[in-house]
Order: C-alpha cells, then structure tokens, then sequence
C-alpha cells in the first residue's frame, strides 16, 4: 500500500478481534505471530522499504494508522517489537482511541543508549542474544539476516521519547529481555513509572532479541497481556493437585 | 583475613543421632531444644566477642544438627544480641524456595542489621532434594534463575513482572529495599562451574566448602580467572571457605580425639538409603533412570553418604597454618567455621572458641 511514508507491506492472517503487529526486526518472531494469529485477526506490517531511521518516525505510524484504516479494523491492540515498538508508541500516541491496548517489546526509543557499532556478526550475536551461540540454531534466513544486518549496526532508534510516555493512555505492556545489552537497565523502571497503566515484564534468560531466546515464553505473556490487559496481574490458572 | 563463626543451633543431644537424615522429631525434647538455641546464641555472641568479624547461618532441613531450616528467623534473633558482627546467610536454598519471599525477607534483614547483611545462594546437598517436592534435574536451573530474580527484585525500583523458566510472577515490588546500595555483598556458594561462572559475570563473591586446599584452589582459580576477563577483581571477603574444626591445646590431643570419633562411626549425619542416593544422583546428572532396577540394599547396608570429614585439626599452631594454606592457595579473604561436632557440648565449643579466639584468630587477621 501506498502511504506518505512510502510503500508498506501488510499481511493479514487469523479471525477474531484485530490485532496489529509491527515487528521490524530481522530475526522476527514466527512463534509469536502464529499465536497471536491463532486467537485474533493479525494485520502484520513491514517497516517501509527504506531505512525507518531515515524517515521521520511520526510520519512512519501515521502510514501505520493509514494501514489500519484501510482494512477497516476498528480499534485494535498493538504490538511491537524493537524499532516497530519504537514506531508503535507514536501510533498510540497519535490516536489514542483506536489503541486500547499496546505491547512494546525490547523499545529503543525510551532512555535510548548510543548505538555501538558491530564490527563483525558474532558481535552482533553477542549484542542481541543471552547465549549468542545459540544463534547457529536460527533457522535460514532468519539467522543470515540476524546476523548481517546487524553488522551494518542497524537498530538504532530516533531520539529520547521518555517526555512522551505520561500521554499514553493504552493499557501498556514493556517486555524486556533480561539480559538485554541495548536496552539500559533503568528504561523498564521508567516505562512504569511514566505509563499511567503500564506493566513491564522481564523475560528471563533473554537478550533483546526476546523472540530467538525465549520464543514460548515470549507469545505467553503477550497472549495473556492481549486477552486481560492489566489484569494479568491475578492468577488464574488452578493450583489444585488432586480434587 | 576475617574469621566467621557459624552459627549450627545444633541440638544438645545430636551424638544420640541416627546417622540417617532426616532426624525424626521424636528425637526433639522441647525444652532441651529451647536451651540448645539459647546455648548456641551465647556461642555466636562469645563468637563476636573474640573477635570473629562474621556470624553465618545456613539452610539445612529435618536435622538438629544444623538446626537453622529459617536462617532469616535465626539472624533476626541473633542480631538482637550481635551488634557489630557481620550477619551471613550462606546461604539461603534457592531451588527449595520462592526467591521473592527470600529478596523480601534479605531486604528486610538489612534493614533490621542497620546494614550488616551479606547475603549467600546455595543449591543444597543432595539429601534436601527431598525437601520441598522440588525435582533434583531442576535444581540448577532453578538456583541460576533464582539468583537473577533475586538481584532484580533487590534492585528494581517500580514493579515488574518475570517470566522465567521456573518462576513466574506478575508482581513483584519488595519492600523495604536494602539499606546497602545497591545491594548488600553477596556470596554464590558452590563447586560448579556454571554457578562460579555466575558469580563471577555478575561481580558477586564466592563461597566454598569442605573441600581440600588443592580442590577449592582450582575452584577459586576458575572463578578469578572469570573476574578479570568481566573486568573487576573480588576483595578479600568476597571470596569465603567453610570448614569444619576440631581445636585443642596441641595436635596431640585434637588428634586423639579425632580417632576416637573414627572408631566410633560418629561423622555422619547426611546418610540415606542408596536407592534414593542413586535417585536423586542420577536426575541431577540428567541421566534416564530404570526404576526396575532400583532397589533397597540388603538389611545392614542400605545405608550411604555422611557428613563431610572435618577440614581442619589440630592444635592453635598447625590449625594456623591450615587455615593460611586456603588464604595464600585459594584467595580466601574469610574463613567460615564449624565448630560444633556431634559429640561436643556447648562446654567445650565455649572452650573452643576461647582459644581459637586467644591463639588462632590473631594471627590469621595477619594474613
């Protein structure tokens, strides 16, 4: 589709209440977008063919929304990951009314640090994975694409968006790998303290790249987030042995 | 280098033991057992009196021979009557237990010790698999993944939820936080690589026990080793062994009675049926077990594993000079001691202690 931010690509997958997902990372996380399309219709968006670095992140959502707009979707819950959380903030932000409900996994965009060029791929793999060894298990092309994007130290987002946060008024999810290195420790602590209805949730033993670490754990917090939104926090799985 | 006295609690009467583990409570006499831990908090304050800069406590389950199965509830009693020493748990089992309940109970230990919490992680032995209904395959997995959640938990300043591969909350907000910013010092107590690895990636210190000089060198040069490649190196007390002690006037007599503990069968203590031991060694390996297979040895000797051979004996001299061998091997910048061996009364751990603290402990703060 054409939009101002140039062509974007979108796929929609599922039945159910529309859920939109921005994942504009290159290892992706297949697990995720099939459990999520399992339950609720999916309109999965690509980043714009040019570098979102490049353009200005604003202009990015509103091709988003444009997106969204044209399936006719109505409200819909958001998820993002990395840049595409970066991106999906602003798309909250700019209609709040259409974005009941955001997940953000592993954002740049709040208490961003400086990008760290990566020389090489193993690097890279050292930046965005807890166990980057693990990362000869990805499957092609993700892995190929992992690794060599990354290279290019690509990732970085647009500036701090921290004096953004206390306007959004979606009930909100930040999941964070817990070993994220790109991510500085202190950014889940300010998601919470900014959000009005923030949860922020640490996947363990995970680096940013929560979806090739921990893609199970991953698609189970998000799925439940999804379904209950804040109310998450209470149990609901029966701790009964024998009746 | 600092010596600490470990505070066991152990039961007056813990010579009459079966060797076995657990210890049935019908070997508990309330009211004996009200003096045992009055006697033994006497022990850690004449301790600290002589000069000992640490008090620990351990988690040790169904026995009266480390009777401390809630060390935060035994360093809460003890601190009371304890005002300079340091209070050391080494530690807390982590794979038996909720690591939020024990964040919040260290956060509040700190604040009750006004700052002198050192905080320790441990597995447990093999016997304490059985404690708590916790499988003995997951055990390391869940220590590791303890370890983390407690760091978060101490230091995380807004709620959060984990998804862990073990623990799974959705809130978690401990409070008060510790009075030691940004968290009190923390001892990973073990022998595995994977755990020394931890400790020393995430600048914690490290804690072994019983075992030879030569053994815990190689341990502790691993875990150095690892320091310097995450680019920090530990202090002194960052690096702790625990040993157990048996000090006399001279080596003559200490190992006169040491021998006669030998003939008498009298070091176990941590002793199960070999079918269990099998078990449980097995699933902490990850090996497929055939329970086919498994059976209950024969009527007189079904019965194995002990307490672990004492590490130190002898005299004030030669206990000096053992106990300089793990500072000047090992880097060991505290020694963690055991006094109270089964057969002792509170007596003679009081004598114990006088003259450790007169001939012994001088001289190793020298080190």
């Amino acid at each position: 589709m054409s939009t101002v931010s140039g062509d974007l690509r979108y796929s929609l997958s599922g039945q159910g209440d529309p859920v939109v997902l921005l994942d504009w990372t290159p290892w992706k996380s297949p697990v995720l977008a099939g459990a999520l399309a399992a339950a609720y219709r999916v309109l999965s968006v690509e980043p714009p063919e040019n570098d979102v670095r490049v353009k200005a992140i604003d202009d990015v959502a509103a091709a988003v929304l444009a997106v969204a707009d044209w399936a006719g979707l109505g409200p819909f819950t958001l998820v993002g990951t990395s840049l595409g959380a970066d991106a999906a903030l602003r798309v909250a932000l700019q209609r709040p009314l259409s974005v009941p409900t955001l997940v953000v996994i592993s954002p740049t965009c709040v208490a961003p640090s400086r990008p760290t060029r990566r020389n090489t791929p193993e690097q890279a793999a050292s930046a965005m994975l807890a166990h980057p060894d693990d990362s000869h298990d990805l499957p092609e092309p993700r892995r190929t694409a992992l690794l060599a994007s990354l290279a290019e130290g690509r990732g970085a987002s647009g500036g701090d968006a921290t004096s953004l946060l206390p306007a959004l008024s979606s009930a909100t999810l930040a999941v964070f790998g817990q070993e994220d290195r790109l991510v500085p420790r202190e950014a889940g602590g300010i998601w919470k303290g900014s959000v009005p209805n923030c949860s922020v949730c640490y996947v363990y033993d995970a680096g940013h790249a929560v979806g090739v670490d921990r893609p199970d754990a991953l698609a189970a917090v998000v799925l439940d987030f999804v379904e209950r939104r804040e109310t998450f926090v209470v149990e609901n799985r029966s701790s009964l042995i024998n009746p | 280098m600092k010596a600490s006295y470990l505070g066991a609690m152990g039961y007056a009467l813990r010579r009459d033991f079966p060797p076995t583990w657990p210890t049935p409570p019908a070997y508990n006499d309330p009211e004996l057992s009200v003096q045992s831990y009055k006697d033994g908090i006497e022990e850690c304050e004449f301790a600290e009196e002589m000069g000992f800069e640490w008090i620990s406590f351990s988690e040790h389950h169904y026995s009266g021979r480390i009777a401390t199965g809630t060390p935060s509830v035994m360093v809460a009693a003890v601190a009371e009557r304890c005002k300079k020493a340091r209070m050391a748990i080494l530690g807390h089992l982590l794979p038996l237990n909720n690591p939020v309940r024990i964040a919040e109970e260290l956060a509040l230990l700190d604040n009750l010790t006004e700052g002198r919490l050192v905080m320790g992680f441990l597995r447990g032995t093999p016997n304490e698999d059985q404690v708590y209904g916790v499988n003995p395959s997951e055990g390391r997995g869940r220590m590791l993944e303890g370890m983390d959640l407690i760091l978060r938990a101490l230091t995380e300043q807004q709620p959060f939820a984990w998804e862990g591969r073990y623990y799974q909350y959705r809130t978690v907000a401990v409070w008060p936080r510790p009075v030691q910013q940004p968290l009190p010092p923390a001892i990973v107590a073990t022998r595995s690589d994977d755990a020394v690895h931890f400790a020393a990636t995430h600048h914690l210190g490290l804690g072994v026990s019983f075992l030879p000089v030569e053994d815990v060198a190689t341990i502790t040069g691993k875990y150095f080793r690892w320091c310097e490649e995450a680019g920090w190196t530990p202090q002194p007390d960052e690096v702790v062994f625990r040993g157990s002690i048996y000090l006399a006037e001279t080596d003559e007599k200490a190992w006169d009675w040491f021998h006669k503990q030998e003939d008498q069968g009298r070091a176990r203590g941590m002793a199960m049926r070999s079918s269990v031991a099998q078990v449980i060694q097995a699933q902490r390996s990850g090996q497929d077990i055939d329970y086919s297979h498994v059976f209950a040895g024969s009527e007189s000797g079904d019965i194995v594993g002990g307490s672990p051979a004492l590490t130190f004996v002898g005299g004030p001299d030669s206990i000096t000079e053992q106990i300089r061998a793990y500072h000047d091997q090992c880097g060991a910048g505290v020694i963690d001691l055991f006094f109270q061996q089964p057969t002792l009364d509170h007596r003679d751990i009081m004598a114990s202690i006088d003259l450790f603290g007169r001939e012994v402990l001088p001289r190793i703060k020298e080190f």
